[in-house]
């Protein structure tokens, strides 16, 4: 006879009962038992499981505190030897839905344990924490909370008891990120043709690569001059310095790298090169401002229309770059161009 | 990348021969280039006619930073 | 158009002295197949050579595969062996279970723009992800004059594997078949969905592109009847990375043709073919072709489209700025593609994307490292093609046992959709 799993769940202040907006600073607590949507993921986890303890934290002491939030719940969760953890469901609640991902993947991190959450796909922790935790989709008010936990709970169990977790589309997790490669029953031609099938008929289907939710930036302000401008000149194209001195790769660049070109009029082809290794970059070797437009930009200097070049290129290889490092590339470079004083950028990419 | 640039304040005009990827990803300021290999300029013209069609984007590309956007646009050199 | 092809089923081959088939075993005058590579002083030779399913085998430096086909009236392989005619009507024999594979080593082509190594394991874990290796191969080692002008060789090799091809399929030229498919688009109910096959293929510079009657494709799009694809008029001449080149052979077998025929007149009607070109260099042309495959999609009432692809690097914008057009065109569309997703499956799968791109097939993450094992033989070459970035398993003889990206296994992400391989979100 299997034991039963022993199941914490992680609830915010509202659904946890201890109060609203109001109670939302408050510190991590444990009660006995399920609480709140815990009885109702009781009665789906049926003989199975057992909730043994629900902790209960407000979402704003767990964003504005994080480290020390995330730590002294998941010491509460400790202490209580779970199976598996359950977090939420967040529905469209954006600092829930944080703070349940966040939960997750410091129980997985810290306490080695399996987690799984729910939320709305749209949720900004879905975003955050889907390679962190395995995240159900729910709907976007708590309207879905017996559907989310008749689906929460068999998918807890089988964490709980170490079970294999097999494909998103399969198991109803939003994917993660990760890929895998497989053989299947059907080929590619004939999947696509049935998807095609479904879309036409309106049949619901899944895209076996979901397109990602860019979170939206707004535009910069404009500029009400260029006279006093720094315009910084950013490339992905690749152009280097001649012998490529810090070796950025033509492929999946592990680095970014500022170069001086104050002292410079022009790119010359003497002086610069290019790596980019995904397209003939002979033209831009024979001429780099094909890339990098400091003539261009010299002249306008001369002639008063810019105030002036920032004295660094910025530079990398855009060619098939992981998108977190290219994110973190430009977060890196966005903080380097405040610091330099930049005022505006030309990127240039191929 | 440009994206991050564009996030905290330092507004962007980006040059790309495929326009249709930095306006998916939420570029807002995109001037668009002849190819891929040369997004700036264009070897089959003459030098100085070369450095003239730069010119005429780079321009583009800074008028682009002094003016107001809302929605990803993409501008482009109008040939003469 | 109907085309009536006739199978004929081949499960064992070896050399002999003729070229007959009886009771699924074809035997093959070996000295007859070496001549049909005579007479052209692009080539300096060739070894003809058998690999069959469980061997220890590896076939490097692959070219191109075809299938044997042989029409008793009308042209086998136009333009190249025989008078550019309509084809995808009228008998077609074809043997099933085999290929014939060119091979070789090009002189100067292994630079940045030249050949890309392509590899076809015919046992161990790399039998896997080909076809082929399931399959009775010829294979055709050729060699080429020093100093050949690329294009003129790839040529020199491609009418003399075509030769051997039709030679082969003539075998059964008495025989009954042991199936006879019948590919009509015969009358469909109105109230059936419309659907429209769109096919970029790559063509980039002088030595690599995709052949419709021996022309390379343009971006002005062409329409074709589904039959003339599977009649042997579309021939690949892709040399660039091995797992997304779509071979003559799955042009000949196309599998979301035959997918589409299986349904025709049952759950769709399928109108046509748009084929079109990847690897279009500037942005404008891209444009530009696109507006037109939307517009000829659009003038064939279609409400559906597959939009498949062949190649990489910016031949992914291509099919991206298509299927945004044709989606804006009010036309649903379901796109075939591969995935660089990193050797560990965690990067997003596109090179780019448009939002209108939501409904995506995909044939697997070309970037995932194999284990290849040592092996008995080698075909194709004895070195590895210089210039083949990025592989370390490079380093190692073509016998040995190496690591290797997928990337360099012919046709194992194929994104035409021929065989069961994908990537799967987890």
């Amino acid at each position: 006879m299997a034991t039963k799993l022993r199941v914490v769940h992680y609830l915010n202040q509202f659904f946890g009962g201890i109060g609203g907006e109001d109670k939302a600073d408050a510190r991590p607590a444990v009660k006995a038992g399920p609480v709140g949507p815990g009885v109702l993921l009781q009665k789906c986890l049926g003989d199975g499981a057992e909730v043994v303890a629900t902790v209960i934290c407000g979402d704003s002491y767990l964003s504005e505190h994080i480290d020390e939030a995330l730590a002294e719940v998941s010491k509460l969760i400790a202490a209580q030897r779970p199976d598996v953890v359950v977090a939420g469901p967040a529905f469209a609640a954006g600092r829930y839905g944080v703070a349940c991902g966040a939960v997750c993947k410091s129980v997985r991190e810290q306490l080695k344990l399996p987690a799984v959450t729910a939320m709305f796909p749209e949720n900004p922790g879905v975003d955050l924490y889907r390679r962190h935790a395995y995240i159900l989709p729910a709907g976007n008010t708590a309207i879905d909370m017996a559907g989310v936990m008749a689906r929460l709970a068999p998918f807890a169990l089988k964490l709980g008891r170490g079970e294999a977790v097999g494909p998103a589309d399969l198991e109803g997790y939003l994917p993660t990120g990760m890929r895998r490669n497989e053989f299947g029953a059907r080929s590619g031609a004939e999947r696509m043709v049935e998807m095609l099938l479904d879309r036409l008929h309106q049949r619901p289907f899944m895209s076996e690569v979901q397109l990602p939710h860019y979170d939206q930036v707004n535009p910069a302000a404009a500029l009400s001059g260029l006279e006093n401008a720094t315009i910084a000149l950013v490339t992905t194209s690749g152009v280097v310095p001649q012998g490529n001195p810090d070796r950025i790769e033509s492929w999946r660049a592990t680095k970014w790298l500022k170069y001086p070109i104050g002292h410079l009029q022009e790119m010359s082809a003497a002086e610069w090169t290019c790596v980019h290794g995904g397209y003939d970059n002979g033209y831009i070797r024979l001429d780099p401002q094909r890339a990098v437009p400091l003539d261009i930009m010299r002249e306008l200097e001369r002639e008063g229309k810019v105030g002036r070049v920032l004295p660094y290129l910025y530079t990398t290889v855009g060619n098939v770059q992981p998108i977190e490092r290219a994110r973190r590339f430009g977060r890196e470079m966005a903080s380097a161009l405040k610091q330099d004083g930049v005022t505006a950028v030309l990127f240039t990419a191929t | 990348m440009a994206k991050e640039i564009e996030r905290v304040g330092i507004a962007v005009a980006f040059f790309s021969a495929i326009p249709a990827i930095p306006l998916n990803v939420g570029a807002y300021r995109v001037i668009l280039g002849k190819a891929v290999p040369y997004v700036l300029g264009d070897p089959h013209l003459t030098p100085d006619h070369e450095r003239a069609l730069r010119r005429q984007q780079v321009l583009l590309g800074l008028q682009s930073l002094c003016t107001a956007v809302t929605t990803p646009t993409l501008l482009e050199v109008q040939a003469a | 158009m109907r085309l009536e092809m006739a199978t004929f089923r081949v499960t064992q081959i070896a050399f002999g002295a003729t070229t007959a088939l009886r009771n699924g075993v074809l035997t093959i005058d070996r000295a007859a197949v070496a001549a049909m590579a005579l007479g052209d002083s692009n080539l300096t030779g060739v070894a003809v050579e058998l690999a069959v399913p469980g061997e220890s085998t590896r076939i490097i430096h692959v070219i191109d595969a075809i299938e044997p086909r042989y029409k008793p009236a009308g042209s086998t392989f136009p333009w190249f062996i025989s008078p550019p005619d309509l084809v995808g009507s009228g008998v077609t024999h074809r043997l099933e279970g085999m290929a014939v594979i060119a091979a070789g080593d090009i002189p100067g082509a292994a630079d940045s723009q030249g050949l890309k190594e392509a590899i076809i394991d015919m046992s161990g874990p790399g039998a896997l992800y080909s076809p082929f290796s399931a399959m009775c191969n010829v294979v055709l080692q050729f060699s080429f004059a020093p100093d050949v002008h690329k294009p003129d060789a790839t040529a020199a090799c491609r009418k003399a594997t075509m030769r051997v091809a039709r030679y082969l399929a003539e075998a059964t030229r008495d025989l009954k078949p042991d199936a006879v498919d019948d590919y009509e688009l015969g009358k469909a109910d109105a109230s059936l969905p419309r659907v429209v096959y769109i096919m970029p293929t790559m063509s980039e510079g002088e030595l690599h592109t995709t052949f419709l009657y021996g022309m390379s494709v343009t971006s002005t799009p062409a329409l074709v009847h589904p039959n003339e694809v599977l009649d042997s008029a579309l021939i690949s001449a892709d040399y660039w990375i091995a797992c997304h080149r779509s071979p003559t052979h799955h042009y000949q077998n196309e599998p979301v043709i035959r997918a589409l025929y299986k349904r025709h007149g049952k759950d769709l009607n399928f109108v046509g073919v748009i084929l079109g070109r990847s690897l279009i260099p500037s942005a404008i042309e891209k444009h530009r072709q696109a507006v037109q495959i939307a517009k000829v999609a659009k003038m064939l009432n279609a409400q559906g489209a597959v939009i498949t692809m062949s190649n990489g690097g910016h031949a992914y914008a291509d099919q991206m700025l298509i299927c945004q057009h044709v989606e804006q065109a009010g036309i649903a569309t379901v796109l075939g593609v591969d995935e660089y997703s990193d050797t560990d499956g965690s990067d997003f799968p596109l090179v780019t994307y448009v939002p209108e791109a939501t409904a995506i097939v995909s044939v697997g993450n070309q970037e995932q490292i194999i284990q290849m094992p040592a092996v008995s033989r080698v075909l194709g070459g004895e070195r590895f093609l210089a210039g083949n970035d990025y592989e370390v398993g490079f380093q190692k003889r073509p016998e040995e046992a190496f690591p290797v990206g997928l990337r360099q296994l012919y046709a194992s992400t194929c994104q035409l959709g021929y065989t069961t391989h994908r990537g799967r979100a987890y």
